[in-house]
Protein backbone atom coordinates (compact mmCIF):
# COMPACT_ATOMS: atom_id res chain seq x y z
CA UNK A 1 0.00 0.00 0.00
CA UNK A 2 2.92 2.31 0.80
CA UNK A 3 4.49 1.60 -2.59
CA UNK A 4 1.21 2.43 -4.36
CA UNK A 5 0.95 5.64 -2.38
CA UNK A 6 4.53 6.62 -3.26
CA UNK A 7 3.98 5.81 -6.95
CA UNK A 8 0.78 7.86 -7.02
CA UNK A 9 2.59 10.75 -5.33
CA UNK A 10 5.42 10.53 -7.85
CA UNK A 11 2.96 10.48 -10.76
CA UNK A 12 0.99 13.28 -9.10
CA UNK A 13 -2.17 11.16 -9.01
CA UNK A 14 -4.34 11.89 -5.97
CA UNK A 15 -4.51 8.83 -3.74
CA UNK A 16 -7.93 7.42 -2.85
CA UNK A 17 -9.23 7.58 0.70
CA UNK A 18 -8.44 3.95 1.39
CA UNK A 19 -4.78 4.40 0.39
CA UNK A 20 -4.53 7.56 2.46
CA UNK A 21 -6.03 5.86 5.50
CA UNK A 22 -3.76 2.81 5.15
CA UNK A 23 -0.78 5.11 4.89
CA UNK A 24 -1.99 7.12 7.87
CA UNK A 25 -2.49 3.89 9.85
CA UNK A 26 1.16 3.00 9.20
CA UNK A 27 2.79 6.39 9.68
CA UNK A 28 0.44 8.60 11.69
CA UNK A 29 1.31 11.53 9.39
CA UNK A 30 -0.98 14.47 10.16
CA UNK A 31 -1.12 15.72 6.59
CA UNK A 32 -2.76 12.44 5.55
CA UNK A 33 -5.39 12.82 8.23
CA UNK A 34 -5.87 16.43 7.18
CA UNK A 35 -6.54 15.31 3.60
CA UNK A 36 -9.03 12.69 4.74
CA UNK A 37 -10.75 15.26 6.95
CA UNK A 38 -11.07 17.71 4.07
CA UNK A 39 -12.54 15.06 1.81
CA UNK A 40 -14.95 13.41 4.21
CA UNK A 41 -15.88 15.72 7.05
CA UNK A 42 -18.52 17.71 5.19
CA UNK A 43 -20.48 14.54 4.38
CA UNK A 44 -20.05 13.27 7.91
CA UNK A 45 -21.03 16.49 9.60
CA UNK A 46 -24.04 16.99 7.35
CA UNK A 47 -25.28 13.47 8.00
CA UNK A 48 -25.02 14.07 11.73
CA UNK A 49 -26.62 17.49 11.43
CA UNK A 50 -29.77 16.05 9.86
CA UNK A 51 -29.87 13.32 12.48
CA UNK A 52 -29.39 15.37 15.63
CA UNK A 53 -29.05 18.97 16.85
CA UNK A 54 -26.11 21.06 15.67
CA UNK A 55 -24.05 21.09 18.89
CA UNK A 56 -24.32 17.34 19.35
CA UNK A 57 -23.61 16.77 15.64
CA UNK A 58 -20.37 18.78 15.97
CA UNK A 59 -19.39 16.88 19.11
CA UNK A 60 -20.11 13.48 17.54
CA UNK A 61 -18.17 14.41 14.40
CA UNK A 62 -15.18 15.28 16.59
CA UNK A 63 -15.49 12.11 18.60
CA UNK A 64 -15.66 10.10 15.38
CA UNK A 65 -12.43 11.60 14.08
CA UNK A 66 -10.78 10.97 17.44
CA UNK A 67 -11.78 7.32 17.05
CA UNK A 68 -10.17 7.30 13.60
CA UNK A 69 -6.96 8.56 15.20
CA UNK A 70 -7.06 6.19 18.13
CA UNK A 71 -8.10 3.12 16.13
CA UNK A 72 -6.06 3.79 13.04
CA UNK A 73 -4.02 0.62 13.46
CA UNK A 74 -7.18 -1.46 13.45
CA UNK A 75 -8.25 -0.11 10.07
CA UNK A 76 -8.77 -2.86 7.49
CA UNK A 77 -8.87 -1.58 3.89
CA UNK A 78 -11.61 -4.03 2.93
CA UNK A 79 -14.36 -1.59 2.01
CA UNK A 80 -14.58 2.16 1.47
CA UNK A 81 -12.96 4.33 4.11
CA UNK A 82 -16.03 6.56 4.24
CA UNK A 83 -18.20 3.55 5.12
CA UNK A 84 -15.89 2.79 8.07
CA UNK A 85 -15.98 6.45 9.10
CA UNK A 86 -19.79 6.58 8.98
CA UNK A 87 -20.04 3.29 10.85
CA UNK A 88 -17.93 4.78 13.66
CA UNK A 89 -20.12 7.89 13.60
CA UNK A 90 -23.32 5.87 13.58
CA UNK A 91 -22.25 3.88 16.65
CA UNK A 92 -21.38 7.11 18.47
CA UNK A 93 -24.69 8.62 17.41
CA UNK A 94 -26.69 5.63 18.64
CA UNK A 95 -24.80 5.71 21.95
CA UNK A 96 -25.72 9.37 22.26
CA UNK A 97 -29.36 8.65 21.46
CA UNK A 98 -29.45 5.91 24.08
CA UNK A 99 -27.79 8.11 26.68
CA UNK A 100 -30.25 10.92 26.19
CA UNK A 101 -33.27 8.75 25.28
CA UNK A 102 -33.75 10.65 22.04
CA UNK A 103 -35.36 7.64 20.38
CA UNK A 104 -38.64 9.10 21.62
CA UNK A 105 -38.47 11.40 18.62
CA UNK A 106 -38.40 14.59 20.62
CA UNK A 107 -37.18 16.36 17.49
CA UNK A 108 -40.54 15.64 15.88
CA UNK A 109 -41.91 18.40 18.05
CA UNK A 110 -39.82 20.98 16.21
CA UNK A 111 -42.25 23.20 14.40
CA UNK A 112 -41.94 23.81 10.69
CA UNK A 113 -42.80 27.25 9.31
CA UNK A 114 -46.29 27.54 7.80
CA UNK A 115 -45.28 29.24 4.59
CA UNK A 116 -41.50 29.01 4.41
CA UNK A 117 -39.43 30.90 1.86
CA UNK A 118 -37.07 28.88 -0.35
CA UNK A 119 -34.13 29.39 1.99
CA UNK A 120 -36.27 28.67 5.06
CA UNK A 121 -37.47 25.49 3.41
CA UNK A 122 -33.90 24.28 2.90
CA UNK A 123 -33.20 24.94 6.57
CA UNK A 124 -36.39 23.16 7.58
CA UNK A 125 -35.12 19.80 6.34
CA UNK A 126 -33.86 18.59 9.77
CA UNK A 127 -37.30 19.30 11.23
CA UNK A 128 -38.99 17.41 8.38
CA UNK A 129 -36.62 14.48 8.82
CA UNK A 130 -37.20 14.52 12.57
CA UNK A 131 -40.83 13.58 11.87
CA UNK A 132 -39.65 10.30 10.41
CA UNK A 133 -38.85 7.25 12.54
CA UNK A 134 -35.11 6.98 13.23
CA UNK A 135 -34.47 3.91 11.01
CA UNK A 136 -36.18 5.56 8.00
CA UNK A 137 -34.41 8.84 8.56
CA UNK A 138 -31.07 7.10 8.89
CA UNK A 139 -31.53 4.98 5.75
CA UNK A 140 -32.68 7.94 3.66
CA UNK A 141 -29.82 10.19 4.80
CA UNK A 142 -27.14 7.56 4.29
CA UNK A 143 -28.54 6.94 0.81
CA UNK A 144 -28.34 10.65 0.09
CA UNK A 145 -24.74 10.70 1.30
CA UNK A 146 -23.88 8.32 -1.50
CA UNK A 147 -24.04 4.91 0.14
CA UNK A 148 -25.52 2.00 -1.78
CA UNK A 149 -28.39 -0.04 -0.37
CA UNK A 150 -26.10 -2.97 0.41
CA UNK A 151 -23.55 -0.71 2.11
CA UNK A 152 -26.29 0.76 4.31
CA UNK A 153 -27.56 -2.75 5.05
CA UNK A 154 -24.07 -3.74 6.18
CA UNK A 155 -23.71 -0.64 8.32
CA UNK A 156 -27.10 -1.08 9.98
CA UNK A 157 -27.03 -4.86 10.21
CA UNK A 158 -30.27 -5.18 8.23
CA UNK A 159 -31.23 -6.82 4.96
CA UNK A 160 -31.04 -4.88 1.71
CA UNK A 161 -34.82 -5.28 1.27
CA UNK A 162 -35.49 -3.69 4.66
CA UNK A 163 -33.25 -0.76 3.78
CA UNK A 164 -34.97 -0.31 0.42
CA UNK A 165 -38.38 -0.18 2.16
CA UNK A 166 -37.13 2.34 4.71
CA UNK A 167 -35.74 4.60 2.00
CA UNK A 168 -39.00 4.35 0.01
CA UNK A 169 -41.21 5.22 3.02
CA UNK A 170 -38.92 8.06 4.06
CA UNK A 171 -38.97 9.47 0.54
CA UNK A 172 -42.77 9.27 0.35
CA UNK A 173 -43.17 11.10 3.65
CA UNK A 174 -40.69 13.81 2.72
CA UNK A 175 -42.34 14.24 -0.67
CA UNK A 176 -45.70 14.84 1.07
CA UNK A 177 -44.15 17.42 3.38
CA UNK A 178 -42.42 19.12 0.51
CA UNK A 179 -45.63 19.34 -1.57
CA UNK A 180 -47.40 20.91 1.37
CA UNK A 181 -45.01 23.87 1.14
CA UNK A 182 -45.09 24.27 -2.62
CA UNK A 183 -46.60 27.34 -4.10
CA UNK B 1 -32.21 33.34 -4.81
CA UNK B 2 -32.42 29.72 -3.74
CA UNK B 3 -34.42 27.50 -6.04
CA UNK B 4 -37.32 25.69 -4.43
CA UNK B 5 -36.51 21.94 -4.27
CA UNK B 6 -38.83 19.70 -6.25
CA UNK B 7 -37.81 16.38 -4.67
CA UNK B 8 -36.65 15.14 -1.27
CA UNK B 9 -33.23 14.42 -2.82
CA UNK B 10 -32.90 18.00 -4.08
CA UNK B 11 -34.12 19.25 -0.71
CA UNK B 12 -31.43 17.24 1.03
CA UNK B 13 -28.65 18.42 -1.32
CA UNK B 14 -29.75 22.04 -1.00
CA UNK B 15 -29.50 21.77 2.76
CA UNK B 16 -26.07 20.17 2.46
CA UNK B 17 -24.75 22.95 0.24
CA UNK B 18 -25.74 25.48 2.88
CA UNK B 19 -23.88 23.57 5.61
CA UNK B 20 -20.35 24.51 6.62
CA UNK B 21 -18.24 22.71 9.16
CA UNK B 22 -16.14 24.74 11.55
CA UNK B 23 -12.44 25.12 10.74
CA UNK B 24 -11.72 25.19 14.48
CA UNK B 25 -12.96 21.59 14.71
CA UNK B 26 -10.31 20.50 12.24
CA UNK B 27 -7.57 22.22 14.20
CA UNK B 28 -8.70 20.44 17.37
CA UNK B 29 -8.62 17.08 15.60
CA UNK B 30 -5.17 17.66 14.12
CA UNK B 31 -3.80 18.80 17.48
CA UNK B 32 -5.02 15.56 18.97
CA UNK B 33 -3.50 13.59 16.08
CA UNK B 34 -0.17 15.32 16.73
CA UNK B 35 -0.21 14.14 20.35
CA UNK B 36 -0.98 10.61 19.21
CA UNK B 37 1.87 10.61 16.74
CA UNK B 38 4.34 11.19 19.57
CA UNK B 39 3.78 7.67 20.80
CA UNK B 40 3.49 5.52 17.71
CA UNK B 41 3.45 1.77 17.91
CA UNK B 42 6.88 0.28 17.24
CA UNK B 43 5.34 -2.18 14.86
CA UNK B 44 1.98 -1.33 13.25
CA UNK B 45 -1.05 -3.34 14.32
CA UNK B 46 -1.29 -5.17 10.99
CA UNK B 47 2.29 -6.35 11.24
CA UNK B 48 1.58 -7.55 14.80
CA UNK B 49 -1.47 -9.39 13.55
CA UNK B 50 0.50 -11.01 10.73
CA UNK B 51 3.33 -11.99 13.07
CA UNK B 52 0.80 -13.43 15.51
CA UNK B 53 -0.91 -15.43 12.77
CA UNK B 54 2.47 -16.73 11.59
CA UNK B 55 3.44 -17.74 15.11
CA UNK B 56 0.11 -19.48 15.62
CA UNK B 57 0.49 -21.36 12.33
CA UNK B 58 3.96 -22.48 13.41
CA UNK B 59 2.63 -23.67 16.77
CA UNK B 60 -0.16 -25.61 15.04
CA UNK B 61 2.39 -27.14 12.66
CA UNK B 62 4.66 -28.19 15.54
CA UNK B 63 1.63 -29.44 17.49
CA UNK B 64 0.44 -31.51 14.54
CA UNK B 65 3.91 -32.97 14.05
CA UNK B 66 4.17 -33.83 17.75
CA UNK B 67 0.71 -35.38 17.73
CA UNK B 68 1.79 -37.49 14.78
CA UNK B 69 4.84 -38.69 16.71
CA UNK B 70 2.74 -39.45 19.75
CA UNK B 71 0.06 -41.35 17.88
CA UNK B 72 2.72 -43.56 16.28
CA UNK B 73 3.94 -44.58 19.74
CA UNK B 74 1.66 -46.95 21.68
CA UNK B 75 0.88 -46.00 25.26
CA UNK B 76 3.29 -47.21 27.92
CA UNK B 77 1.85 -49.88 30.16
CA UNK B 78 -0.40 -51.23 27.44
CA UNK B 79 -0.64 -55.04 27.55
CA UNK B 80 -0.04 -55.43 23.85
CA UNK B 81 3.08 -53.26 23.87
CA UNK B 82 6.35 -55.09 23.33
CA UNK B 83 9.48 -53.02 22.96
CA UNK B 84 12.22 -54.65 20.95
CA UNK B 85 15.69 -53.17 20.88
CA UNK B 86 18.04 -54.18 18.15
CA UNK B 87 21.72 -54.13 19.01
CA UNK B 88 24.22 -54.72 16.27
CA UNK B 89 26.37 -52.92 13.72
CA UNK B 90 24.96 -50.73 10.95
CA UNK B 91 25.53 -47.76 8.62
CA UNK B 92 23.70 -44.61 9.61
CA UNK B 93 19.93 -44.74 9.88
CA UNK B 94 18.17 -47.94 8.96
CA UNK B 95 15.00 -47.59 6.97
CA UNK B 96 11.93 -49.02 8.72
CA UNK B 97 10.80 -50.49 5.41
CA UNK B 98 13.95 -52.58 5.07
CA UNK B 99 13.71 -56.28 5.96
CA UNK B 100 14.69 -57.09 9.51
CA UNK B 101 17.92 -58.86 8.45
CA UNK B 102 18.93 -55.89 6.31
CA UNK B 103 18.38 -53.52 9.20
CA UNK B 104 20.53 -55.70 11.42
CA UNK B 105 23.56 -55.37 9.17
CA UNK B 106 22.84 -51.66 8.62
CA UNK B 107 23.88 -50.74 12.12
CA UNK B 108 27.22 -52.56 12.02
CA UNK B 109 29.76 -49.87 11.16
CA UNK B 110 28.00 -47.03 12.93
CA UNK B 111 27.67 -48.96 16.15
CA UNK B 112 31.36 -49.84 16.27
CA UNK B 113 32.37 -46.21 15.74
CA UNK B 114 30.14 -44.94 18.48
CA UNK B 115 31.22 -47.47 21.08
CA UNK B 116 34.97 -46.82 20.70
CA UNK B 117 35.40 -43.85 23.02
CA UNK B 118 32.55 -44.31 25.42
CA UNK B 119 32.41 -45.27 29.03
CA UNK B 120 29.98 -47.46 30.89
CA UNK B 121 27.18 -45.27 32.24
CA UNK B 122 24.73 -47.84 33.55
CA UNK B 123 24.19 -51.55 33.95
CA UNK B 124 21.10 -53.63 33.51
CA UNK B 125 20.42 -57.32 34.26
CA UNK B 126 18.77 -59.46 31.59
CA UNK B 127 17.79 -63.05 30.92
CA UNK B 128 18.82 -64.95 27.81
CA UNK B 129 15.68 -66.22 26.16
CA UNK B 130 17.23 -67.38 22.90
CA UNK B 131 20.87 -68.18 22.12
CA UNK B 132 21.25 -68.81 18.42
CA UNK B 133 23.88 -71.11 16.92
CA UNK B 134 25.56 -68.19 15.14
CA UNK B 135 26.14 -66.48 18.49
CA UNK B 136 23.33 -63.91 18.37
CA UNK B 137 21.19 -63.50 21.48
CA UNK B 138 17.65 -62.56 22.34
CA UNK B 139 17.45 -61.04 25.81
CA UNK B 140 14.70 -59.89 28.11
CA UNK B 141 15.45 -57.04 30.50
CA UNK B 142 13.75 -56.29 33.81
CA UNK B 143 11.46 -53.73 32.23
CA UNK B 144 10.21 -56.35 29.76
CA UNK B 145 12.22 -54.95 26.89
CA UNK B 146 13.25 -57.58 24.39
CA UNK B 147 16.72 -57.08 22.97
CA UNK B 148 18.27 -58.76 20.00
CA UNK B 149 22.07 -58.71 19.96
CA UNK B 150 23.64 -59.58 16.63
CA UNK B 151 26.31 -62.23 16.21
CA UNK B 152 28.77 -59.62 14.92
CA UNK B 153 28.33 -57.52 18.01
CA UNK B 154 28.72 -60.55 20.24
CA UNK B 155 31.99 -61.41 18.50
CA UNK B 156 33.33 -57.90 18.92
CA UNK B 157 32.37 -57.88 22.60
CA UNK B 158 34.13 -61.20 23.26
CA UNK B 159 37.63 -59.84 24.03
CA UNK B 160 36.14 -57.60 26.69
CA UNK B 161 34.39 -60.43 28.45
CA UNK B 162 35.63 -62.60 31.23
CA UNK B 163 33.45 -65.53 30.25
CA UNK B 164 33.12 -67.85 27.35
CA UNK B 165 30.17 -67.83 25.04
CA UNK B 166 27.82 -69.15 23.80
CA UNK B 167 25.43 -68.39 26.58
CA UNK B 168 22.59 -70.74 27.22
CA UNK B 169 18.88 -70.10 27.41
CA UNK B 170 17.64 -68.88 30.81
CA UNK B 171 21.05 -67.61 31.89
CA UNK B 172 21.18 -64.33 33.81
CA UNK B 173 23.58 -61.77 32.44
CA UNK B 174 24.57 -58.18 32.98
CA UNK B 175 24.60 -55.56 30.22
CA UNK B 176 26.87 -52.52 30.36
CA UNK B 177 25.55 -49.54 28.42
CA UNK B 178 27.09 -46.25 27.43
CA UNK B 179 25.24 -42.90 27.64
CA UNK B 180 23.64 -43.43 24.24
CA UNK B 181 22.23 -46.82 25.16
CA UNK B 182 24.75 -48.88 23.18
CA UNK B 183 25.95 -52.15 24.71
CA UNK B 184 29.61 -52.00 25.70
CA UNK B 185 29.92 -55.37 27.39
CA UNK B 186 27.96 -58.49 28.29
CA UNK B 187 29.07 -60.33 31.42
CA UNK B 188 27.71 -62.86 33.82
CA UNK B 189 25.38 -61.30 36.33
CA UNK B 190 27.08 -59.68 39.32
CA UNK B 191 25.71 -60.42 42.80
CA UNK B 192 23.26 -57.78 43.95
CA UNK B 193 22.14 -56.74 40.49
CA UNK B 194 18.64 -58.19 40.34
CA UNK B 195 15.39 -57.17 38.76
CA UNK B 196 13.46 -54.99 41.20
Amino acid sequence: MSAIYSLRQWLNIPADNETLMSRYADTGEEKLLSLLYDRCNKDLFHFLLVMIDEDTAREIAQRTWLKVIERRQRYQPKGRFIAWLFTLARHTLIDEYRKTARFTDEMADIAMPDKPSSSELANALPAALARLPFPQREAFCLHQEGFGVQEIANMCGESAETIKSRIRYARQQLQKMLEKYRD
Amino acid sequence: MTKRPDSPEAWYQQHKEATHASAADKRTILRHAGKHKQRPALIPFRQWAMAGAGGLALLVLIGTWQMGSLTQMPAAGSDSFVQVELHGYGRGEASPVQPFAARQSHYLEDYQQRTLNTAVRYQRPATVIEAEADGSLVLLTCNETMMQVSAELMRSLMPQQSRTIPLSRGEQIQLDFNQSGFILAITKQQPGLQCG
